[in-house]
């Protein structure tokens, strides 16, 4: 039943691969056996008929005839089920032995069988194969006169063919049927063959040519139809490899290193781009102007692929190479401005945000070019809020537009975090937006974060939002924290490993003798540390497979800071009961002595879990 | 970390040097295991400069284990571990001379 089914399947012509052709040399190769074979069906018939005493043949011939015929249409129609149409010279045997089996029907039945001489040629017509349709049209028309000729000998008399032959005056007497008296009649055979095939077979051959010519412009224009679609669908496939490629070429282009200016401690800077189709048209960059000074850019292009590609490559460019030499951002969007308006004919404009940090002072210059306002984190006030200025008009919109500077003093601790329109309007499957409120929120809710795990957190907090729905905008951010001057940092990274208990504590012991601190301090961190990492060691990770991340700062408060970050489970060692120091040795438990010991020695300790990571902060002041 | 160890008749002396952290506890477990016979238990802490809370735990296992035995006597300790003693209220669970 299933391979009577996939035969449907050919019928239906569905292509699976790239050799279309071939495939539908296959498709037409069924077509001709099952007609094959449905002619075989006929013959069946047939041969009952003659059985009947219907055809006024000879039956024997007939029944000869019928047989034959039956074999040269099932053995290869059978043959060309069995190979599913494959083959390369299947075609061949399948045509001729039709053609053969057609022309000995028209032989014999000539009288009924006037429309078998085109089948061979619709069916060649399936094949689009210009060469194979004539080759068919010409062998069918010589096979045909064949049996034409052989027909005057044996099988069914056309009494027509008498016409115009038998003299005049003949009288004729019908003992049995009309038919057999005219037959009867001698007449020159010479002539009778000539009026057959000037008057017969020639106007048939006539109205046949006009047939196999429709069916040789069938199978010429569908190669062509197929040959052009292929020419389509390989420059589609084209496009996408470049397509591909620029999005390699763009993604190169934005920093992507960080961080990007190891040697300055000042900052911790970090940004992400990630754009709705293979090429998008937002961007940011990270530049030093000079040693002291720190140029960061956010945009946006208007409109998406190919062409706000182009734009974002030439925006950013002019950006950072006119800020480099004007040193003033005002002036800086001023020119580039003009240089983005001149021959600007596609309309396409850029939102951008462009900021100028003194690393030694905190002095922030910036200017807004229509863009998203960015949010600021007061270390003081321990919170984001939006940074709102009256915007200038975007960039490569109108010629000559003075843009306004604009300068606010920030702190060692504070941040600012810019990002695109991809953010605030992510949309979700109710056609929520993400919003510029719970952008806030979020912020606020995670301000221990380093930049780096601030962007992949709120990326992953708009994902959630978003859910199934397909990106539809370019989603970019960027976090500038400046953490000032005289800071001395350092990160390293541990295997949560009680073994490596030494590497930590040396780690630590080094900063504190470069800031100068007291043997007894230093102790006393040796033992913080070694309680708070044993813990973490033993207890964070459930298959001894994790890191714990420690970062020492100084800054000129003279605070000493150690932060232990670790992913494994969410912990508050903080939230651990007490032991109470004032039982006795009997009745004291063994436990909880560690974090008891380190809340005792160090002047603040915090803890928070962010990111799905847990902070643990100590803090000491030095004298 | 160094473990010395004397004993004349029911009397352990055990000196420590160098540090008792998380990883030298575990040697120092092992050597103190068997206390069947002693009387007196004494640590000798003038060389050890330093104790986290895993000394401590076992400072405090030899004392519930001496108080039913005998009698247990720290010895020598510096500032910075008297310090902790303090903090932790070891002081006043420990025999401190």
């Amino acid at each position: 039943m299933e391979k009577f089914k996939n035969l449907f399947v050919e019928f239906k012509s569905i292509f699976v691969t790239e050799n279309v052709l071939e495939e539908n040399e296959r498709h037409a190769n069924i077509v001709t056996a099952t007609t094959m074979f449905n002619l075989f069906s006929f013959c069946i018939l047939t041969y009952l008929l003659t059985t009947l005493n219907v055809f006024k043949v000879d039956p024997i011939m007939m029944k000869i005839v019928i047989i034959t015929s039956m074999l040269l249409l099932a053995i290869p129609a059978l043959i060309c089920f069995a190979l599913k149409g494959r083959g390369k010279n299947l075609k061949l045997v399948l045509f001729m032995c039709l053609t053969t089996m057609l022309a000995m029907a028209d032989c014999i039945l000539k009288y009924n069988a006037t429309l078998v001489m085109v089948i061979p040629i619709v069916l060649a017509a399936r094949y689009y194969n210009r060469k194979f349709t004539v080759g068919v049209a010409v062998i069918t028309a010589i096979l045909f006169a064949l049996s034409t000729y052989l027909n005057v000998y044996v099988g069914k008399q056309d009494i027509n063919s008498y016409n115009l032959i038998i003299p005049e005056g003949t009288v004729f007497t019908v003992n049995s049927t009309l038919r057999d008296a005219v037959t009867s009649v001698q007449v020159d055979e010479i002539e009778r063959i000539k009026n057959i095939f000037i008057h017969f077979f020639l106007p048939k051959l006539f109205l046949y040519n006009i047939i196999a010519f429709a069916c040789i412009q069938i199978s010429q224009s569908g190669k062509k139809m197929i040959k052009h679609q292929q020419e389509i669908s390989k420059k589609g496939v084209r496009i996408e490899t470049e397509l591909n490629l620029a999005n390699t070429i763009q993604k190169n282009m934005l920093p992507s290193i960080f961080p990007p200016f190891p040697e300055h401690k000042e900052i911790d800077i970090y940004a992400l781009m990630v754009p709705a189709k293979e090429v998008g048209g937002d961007f940011y960059d990270m530049f030093l102007i000079d040693d002291n000074h720190l140029g960061f850019v956010m945009a946006d292009v208007s409109g998406k692929g190919i062409p706000a590609a182009l734009v974002m490559m030439i925006s950013k460019i002019l950006i950072k190479n006119v800020t480099n030499v004007e040193k003033d951002v005002g002036n800086a969007f001023n020119r580039v401005n003009n240089m983005l308006c001149d021959g600007n004919k596609a309309g396409i404009f850029v939102t951008a945000w462009l900021g100028i940090l003194n690393l030694e002072t905190g002095v922030l210059e910036f200017v807004n070019a229509g863009h998203n306002p960015p949010l600021l984190f007061s270390k003081s006030q321990k919170q984001f809020t939006y940074l709102r200025t009256k915007p200038n008009m975007v960039l490569a919109g109108i010629e000559n537009t003075n843009y306004q500077k604009h300068e606010i003093k920030i702190e060692p601790g504070d941040r600012i975090f810019l990002y695109t329109d991809g953010v605030v309007e992510a949309t979700n499957s109710i056609n929520q937006l993400y919003g510029e409120e719970r952008l806030l929120n979020f912020l606020n809710s995670n301000t221990e974060l380093n930049a780096n795990d601030t962007i992949i957190a709120v990326k992953k907090d708009i994902d959630k939002f978003v859910g199934n729905v397909e990106q539809f905008d370019d989603i970019t951010m960027l976090e500038v924290i400046y953490k000032g001057n005289d800071l001395s940092v350092a990160e390293k990274s541990f295997k949560a490993d009680i073994r490596e208990l030494n590497n930590v504590q040396a780690f630590i012991q080094h900063a504190l003798k470069k800031c100068n601190c007291d043997n007894k301090t230093i102790m006393q961190m040796n033992l913080a540390t070694e309680e708070i990492f044993v813990n973490i060691a033993n207890y964070a990770y459930s298959n001894e497979n994790g890191d714990c991340n420690v970062i020492i700062s100084f800054d000129q408060d003279k605070t000493f800071k150690i932060r232990f970050e670790d992913k494994g489970v969410q912990f508050n060692p903080l939230e651990r009961r007490e032991p109470d120091v004032s039982l006795s040795a009997d009745e004291r438990e063994i436990g909880g002595l560690g974090i008891f010991i380190t809340k005792k020695i160090v002047d603040n300790i915090e803890y928070h879990y962010e990111g799905e990571k847990n902070i643990l902060e100590l803090t000491k002041i030095i004298n | 970390m160094k473990i010395g160890k004397e004993q004349n008749g029911d009397t352990l002396i055990i000196s420590l040097e160098g540090r008792l952290d998380t990883n030298t506890a575990l040697d120092l477990e092992n050597e103190i295991k068997d206390l069947m016979e002693i009387k007196t238990l004494v640590f000798d802490l003038e060389k050890l400069d330093y104790i986290s809370s895993s000394g401590l735990r076992i400072l405090l296992s030899c004392q519930k284990k001496m108080n039913i035995q005998g009698k247990m006597i720290i010895r020598n300790v510096c500032d910075e571990i008297k310090e902790i003693f303090d903090i932790t209220g070891f002081s006043d669970i420990l025999t401190i001379e």
